[in-house]
């Protein structure tokens, strides 16, 4: 049960200003996701958290230590990259024994059940994966590390889609099975939708949104169908972005659902329909 | 354990095949040294030097331990601060383990011919623990001399790299300028700087233990300008 | 068991539904255990802690019971309980629906109750 606080946090490269005054309190045992387009800032929040980077302001806690050059503090977090940091040379069995070493609650039978499972050998050296399988050994480490914090930066890239499928798997069977703070960025918003509990969204180095997933979908929805009835329904209505095809339309709505505009919708012959993570991150973050 | 040990565990295990290949070579060698003195016998002179490729394979260790070591231990969540006192404890187990290694193979080889190590060569003085503290601190400051090179390098900017790189030859050059304009004095000055650091104030009875002084001293430096720059080095993609 | 993530219900209330549904199909009996949370939430690749909710609120309703260290079992009576719940639903779920539907396609009442009638009779 860890708790992670960050404070003030800035980050600037040059003259150029990264992240801007984040403030955070990520609660322990939860699924976030941290979202936000190339270049927003995730990753740099992410390698700060992880002590691969410098704060230029600002301080990030883990149960209370600055996460600074502190090995006590970082010793409860493992940080899945999405760049290869393991030695080239090294077989992926002897990976995951130096993970070992490194993470005393580490599950090795458990890794290597893992590896039968996602077809990876152990005895191939890391440098002869493919990008794929490189994420696939990576990702077991996380999983195995049982570290009570662990991130993960694009943890699905590179993987089929049978392999995506298994990865939520596995993530979510051990979560369930040995509760855990777990932060995922990842791209791919429709498919780890259902698989978060909490989302974070950073536009151009700021929050714009710490919400429960079910909460955020919640507060919209979707209205769809003939675009002249459509247009009745959104009368008086807040909304924000949509699509046309000829005469459909569907649009996303901001605001409760209550059971008067189920009627409505019913008698305008409109659809209302869960809205999509995804396209609600689209229309929050385009400028 | 703790973290800092395990870590130089895995240097050591990091560098288990540039040492045995090291050895390998070395034995290759010996191998054909002995061949050929069996054959020809007698030959005129002495050999010696093996010695001086240990130094420079330190060297060489030392340049290529920083990357692969510096993206492990970020991987596996371990401070920066972890990281050195480990090179610290690594780096000194293999400068201990070579230096003892040429000493059996000296050892091996004068019972075969007449060789002559480094120290031999330069000091005269055969008193094993001499040799062991002498080449010690010589690899060490090999190991740390490359090491830090490469720190410099991973922290500078492109421009920085440049003007590193072209550092010694600047370097040189100066020197010769002001070797010129001093009249020979400023360079006899430094020779003689060098000659007493390396224990050759007395040019009939040098005395090594200068020389380890002057080892330990430079791979302090090194090892603490490298310190200034791991602290705050960033992860780089 | 199946989820529609497009419908705007949410997803634990549609999972307590779809629990309800087999207990009433016989797919659960009664007194036999319910899948576990993990095992739900990783079949239907949801957060364990939605899949946790839903079996919780039929917990609260009474259908479904604790049984600490072991997991959640079927409680006797509860196909009593969710069939007395869905008849007092029946009317707003199905026959308002069914009223609206046959206005929109212009069909008049008396022909619907014929409709029923036919259904009836088979």
């Amino acid at each position: 049960m860890s708790t992670i606080a960050i404070k003030g946090i800035c980050k600037d490269y040059g003259t150029t200003r990264a992240l801007d005054n984040i403030d955070l309190e990520i609660e322990p045992d939860k699924i976030y996701g941290l979202l936000g387009r190339n270049g927003a800032g995730k990753t740099t929040l992410l390698n700060l958290i992880t002590n691969r980077i410098f704060p230029t302001a600002g301080e990030i806690a883990i149960d209370g230590e600055s996460v600074v050059e502190n090995d006590r503090a970082l010793s409860k977090v493992f940080y899945m990259t999405e760049a290869n940091l393991y030695p080239p040379g090294l077989r992926v069995r002897e990976v995951l024994g130096w993970s070992k070493e490194f993470y005393p609650g580490f599950d090795m039978p458990y890794a290597l059940w893992l590896c039968e499972q996602f077809g990876l050998k152990t005895g191939k050296r890391v440098k002869e994966l493919s990008t794929g399988y490189g994420s696939i050994m990576k990702a077991i480490v996380a999983l195995a590390s049982n570290a009570p914090i662990v991130v993960f930066d694009e943890p699905v890239l590179g993987l089929d889609a049978n392999h995506r499928q298994m990865f939520y798997r596995a993530l979510i069977a051990n979560y369930s099975q040995h509760p855990k703070t777990i932060i995922i960025s990842s791209h791919l918003i429709e498919e780890i939708a259902e698989v978060l509990e909490e989302v974070i969204i950073i536009k151009d180095g700021s929050i714009v949104l710490k919400q429960s997933v079910e909460e955020l979908l919640g507060q919209a929805y979707t209205v769809s169908g003939e675009a002249a009835q459509v247009d009745s329904y959104l009368a008086g209505r807040k909304f924000a972005g949509g699509e046309e095809l000829g005469k459909f339309k569907a649009v996303t709505v901001l605001g409760v659902l209550t059971e008067g505009d189920r009627a409505l919708a019913q008698k305008l012959d409109v659809e209302l329909s869960r809205v999509e993570l995804q396209k609600l991150f689209i229309s929050l973050t385009n400028s | 354990m703790s973290r800092i040990l395990k870590v130089a565990k895995w240097q050591l295990y990091d560098a288990r095949k540039a040492v045995f290949l090291f050895y390998l070579v070395i034995a290759s060698v010996l191998a054909l040294i002995t061949i050929l003195n069996v054959l020809y016998g007698d030959g005129p002179g002495k050999m010696g030097g093996v010695d001086v490729n240990e130094v420079v394979f330190c060297f060489v260790l030392g340049l290529n331990s920083y990357t692969g070591a510096f993206k492990f231990t970020q991987a596996n969540s371990i401070t920066r601060r972890s990281l050195f006192a480990a090179t610290l404890v690594s780096f000194a187990g293999i400068a201990a383990f070579m230096t003892l290694a040429s000493i059996i193979v000296g050892t091996i080889l004068k019972s075969i011919m007449p060789y002559e190590g480094m120290m031999m060569q330069l000091y005269r003085i055969e008193a094993r623990p001499t040799q062991f503290i002498w080449g010690f601190a010589l690899n060490t400051f090999a190991i740390f001399l490359g090491w830090m090179i490469t720190m410099v390098y991973y922290r500078s900017s492109r421009l920085q790299k440049t003007l590193v790189s072209l550092s010694p030859a600047f370097l040189i050059m100066g020197l010769i300028y002001l070797n010129n304009r001093t009249g020979g004095r400023l360079g006899a000055a430094l020779i003689r700087a060098m000659r007493k650091a390396l224990g050759f104030a007395d040019m009939i009875n040098p005395n090594p233990l200068v020389a380890v002084f002057s080892f330990f001293v430079a791979a302090a430096c090194c090892a603490a300008l490298g310190f200034l720059l791991i602290r705050r080095a960033p992860i780089r993609s | 068991m199946r989820l529609d993530f497009s419908s705007e219900k949410p997803i634990y209330l549609q999972l307590a539904e779809a629990i309800e549904d087999d207990i009433l199909k016989g797919i659960y009996e009664e007194e036999s255990q319910v899948a576990s949370t993990t095992e739900l939430a990783v079949t239907l690749r949801i957060n364990p802690a939605t899949a946790g909710k839903g079996l919780n609120l039929l917990v609260d309703e009474k259908i479904l019971y604790k049984k600490r260290g072991v997991g959640m079992f079927v409680s006797v009576g509860a196909r009593e309980m969710i069939l007395k719940k869905r008849r007092e639903g029946f009317y707003q779920s199905f026959v308002v629906k069914l009223l609206e539907e046959a206005r929109k396609l212009n069909i008049p009442v008396e022909e619907v109750i014929a409709m029923i009638e036919r259904g009836r009779g088979k």
